[in-house]
């Protein structure tokens, strides 16, 4: 036994304040506060990219971009809009939310917190700054298939495989984070079994997360191996085999559809049952499909395999295995459903937001049927119904859930409650701009269109025009919503610490906006 | 969060504080979880390798072991206890996780309990014992209100002139 460590009376005990708080902080709230502000303007990056995509495809024939600035912007818009804004746009909910829910003062590991924040920033300019460099930005789509992403790509290829190394190393520390503080730090008393459905679905995403990370993480180092260091892992010449990327590739890419999904789930079902004044239905299916769906998600994948020309038993095996995922999708659809069910319900902008999520991410949820059965998707594959399907599942689906989660836990945040009107504004303008968006593509997709195309046949032009119309109002409407956040930080009605008369659960027993520190006191699940 | 444990000794005379942090997940289960996820992980990446595709595997083993890492620290943080025994002559710290790993004593009669608040209010503050210039930070993982509070009992009982006045039991 040693001598305990002893020091002198009189020290310093400065903080940093200004930028520093903002650079050093290990606070779980800053740290969320920052994913949330940085996911938001990759969307709006992303999102200008979109705008250009639209206004190239506004009429047919070429005259906005030259064809491989179209390329390179279908592949930076998706890239940034999964890794820049959804993914970091969830775990910044996550951050906030997760310590609150649970009744824990903080993360588990705050340092590494903040050190799986601060790589994004980097990330993402690395990512950007490939739109600048001699050859232009990657140009082979989000998929990054090989040989278009290795001998056919362009040299900034290479920061591109850096910038997703350095993403995943920052998801997968976000991940360790969160199972370590879900498993750890609940409060006394809190089960399992109690714990709200955003935080179960959060701790299921962050295994996927765990499980299909290391998978990317291989698949880019193979990319780059085979592109400055003489291996052939997809590339025949060398005795490799392209489609074999797309097995790798499509091992993490489908999970990742469900790490996007899955927390969105989890707002949802946090939002439901406040509005509809009645205990969510079916909590424990709930959890057990959220478990089913995850589980699922790896033994799918080759879905998006179909036209590779895989055996037939493969392809029968996959059509099965996808279509069952329609069973624990639609065990959660019918529980919020039947939530609703004679409740006394009220619509307060999350709710709408909620409800919307619902009826659009099951039209998402049905197309993704349609593709799921294999001689179908012969058809389908790579047109527009398949973009139209899954900006269903991640606009209306993904991005909805964030929005709604905002403005169901902005008051908690900021101490403000949300101008109801304005939030009433910015959910028409978005439900109705991004319906004329996207419904139109699953028209001309169906008719044959094929994505990731600047030019078109005339036979598309009325419904491309309708769909830009519709994707530049649904842009300016979130240039709206930067309006609705800042005058909810700045000002409006004060908010209770209960903020929604429904509202249930620990981060509803703190005041609001919450202290810096919170549950001082342990609080007693019972 | 946490849990502060007043325990009285028998004769009435010494009284000790034991505290520690707030633990949801046992040694057991860690393990079986660490386990469980590491089978996934290390699985997906065996299968990839006897597929020709190797580099899947170093990053798997990568991330198992910082996983392990991470459950390994915050398990460590949460089985350190300290524990305060004050009794009518001194006051005794001890700290460690399965044993007393360090040891500090000092008279009760010269012993002060400070609590040096930050600057900045959304910082924690921070609790010590001193005595003769030096001083031992106890309850460093302790939340703001539960500190103070702890820093009030304990100079109730430290600065107390008639010791005999504690209750027993």
């Amino acid at each position: 036994m040693s001598t305990a460590t002893t020091h002198d009376d009189h020290h310093d005990h400065g903080a940093p304040s200004g930028l520093m708080r903002w650079v050093t902080t290990t606070n779980h709230k800053d740290i969320g506060t920052l994913y949330l502000w940085f996911a938001f303007i990759m969307l709006l990056i992303g999102g200008a990219m979109a705008m250009v995509i639209r206004a190239e495809l506004f009429q047919p024939g070429l005259q906005v971009v030259d064809p491989n600035f179209f390329n390179t912007m279908t592949t930076m818009h998706g890239l940034i809009m999964v890794f820049g804004a959804i993914m970091p746009g969830m775990v910044g909910l996550a951050n906030w939310q997760i310590p609150l829910m649970i009744g824990a003062p903080d993360m588990a590991l705050p340092r590494m917190n903040n050190w799986s924040f601060w790589i994004l920033p980097f990330a993402g300019t690395m990512l950007l700054s490939t739109l600048f460099m001699e050859g232009g930005g990657p140009a082979f789509g989000w998929t990054f298939y090989a040989p278009l992403s290795t001998t056919f790509a362009p040299a900034s290829t290479d920061f591109f495989i850096f910038a997703i190394h350095m993403l995943g190393f920052s998801s997968i520390m976000g991940a360790i984070n969160i199972i370590a503080t879900v498993l750890n730090m609940r409060a006394p008393g809190m089960t399992l079994m109690k714990m709200p459905l955003f935080v179960w679905t959060w701790f299921i995403t962050a295994f996927l997360l765990i499980a299909v990370m290391p998978v990317l993480a291989g698949a880019v180092t193979m990319m780059l191996t085979d592109r400055n260091f003489g291996t052939s892992f997809f590339d025949a010449a060398g005795g490799g085999d392209p489609v074999l990327f797309q097995h790798v590739f499509w091992f993490f890419g489908h999970p990742e559809v469900y790490i996007m999904i899955l927390p969105a789930f989890g707002v949802v079902s946090e939002i439901i049952p406040t509005f509809a004044r009645k205990k969510l239905f079916g909590y424990s299916s709930m959890v057990y499909a959220t478990a089913s769906i995850a589980f699922l998600s790896f033994i799918v994948y080759a879905h998006h395999m179909f036209t590779t020309g895989m055996p037939v038993a493969g392809e029968l095996y996959f059509m099965y295995a996808t279509i069952m995922i329609a069973v624990p999708t639609a065990v959660k659809v019918f529980n919020w459903t039947a939530t609703m069910w004679k409740g006394s319900m009220t619509f307060e902008t999350p709710m709408l937001w909620a409800i919307a999520f619902v009826f659009l991410f099951t039209i998402g949820g049905f197309t993704g049927l349609m593709m799921g059965i294999a001689p179908a998707d012969m058809q389908y594959h790579d047109t527009y119904f398949i973009v139209a399907h899954f900006h269903y599942v991640l606009v209306t689906g993904a991005l909805f859930s964030i929005i709604a989660a905002f403005y169901y836990w902005a008051p908690k945040w900021t101490g403000h409650m949300v101008d109801e009107r304005l939030g009433k504004i910015h959910f028409w303008w978005s439900v109705i701009s991004v319906n004329v968006l996207f419904f139109p593509q699953h028209f001309i997709g169906l008719a044959g269109m094929p994505r990731r195309i600047p030019d078109y046949s005339l036979q598309f032009a009325d419904w491309n025009m309708i769909s830009s119309l519709g994707g530049f109002a649904f842009g300016l409407a979130q240039v709206f919503f930067i309006y609705v956040i800042i005058k909810t930080i700045r000002g409006g009605k004060a908010a209770t610490a209960e903020v929604w008369e429904g509202s249930h659960g620990l981060e509803w027993t703190i005041p609001s906006p919450a202290p810096y520190h919170t549950f001082e006191t342990a609080p007693e699940v019972k | 969060m946490i849990v502060v444990e007043l325990v009285f000794d028998p004769s009435g005379q010494d009284c000790h504080w034991v505290i520690r942090p707030n633990q949801s997940l046992s040694w057991q289960w860690a393990v079986r979880v660490y386990a469980f996820i590491s089978l996934c992980c290390l699985g997906i990446g065996i299968a990839f390798a006897m597929h020709g595709f190797w580099p899947v595997l170093p990053f798997a083993g990568f991330e198992v072991a910082v996983l392990g890492i991470a459950f390994y620290l915050c398990l460590s943080r949460s089985q350190v206890r300290e524990v305060v025994s004050v009794n009518a002559d001194k006051v005794t710290v001890e700290k460690g996780r399965n044993s007393p790993e360090e040891h500090w004593e000092c008279p009760r009669a010269w012993a002060r309990i400070l609590l040096q608040r930050s600057p900045i209010a959304w910082y924690p503050s921070r609790l010590a014992i001193a005595f003769q210039g030096k001083q031992v930070e106890i309850g460093r993982f302790l939340a703001e209100q539960e500190r103070c509070e702890l820093a009030d009992e304990l100079e109730q009982t430290i600065c107390r002139k008639d010791w005999r006045l504690i209750p027993s039991g």
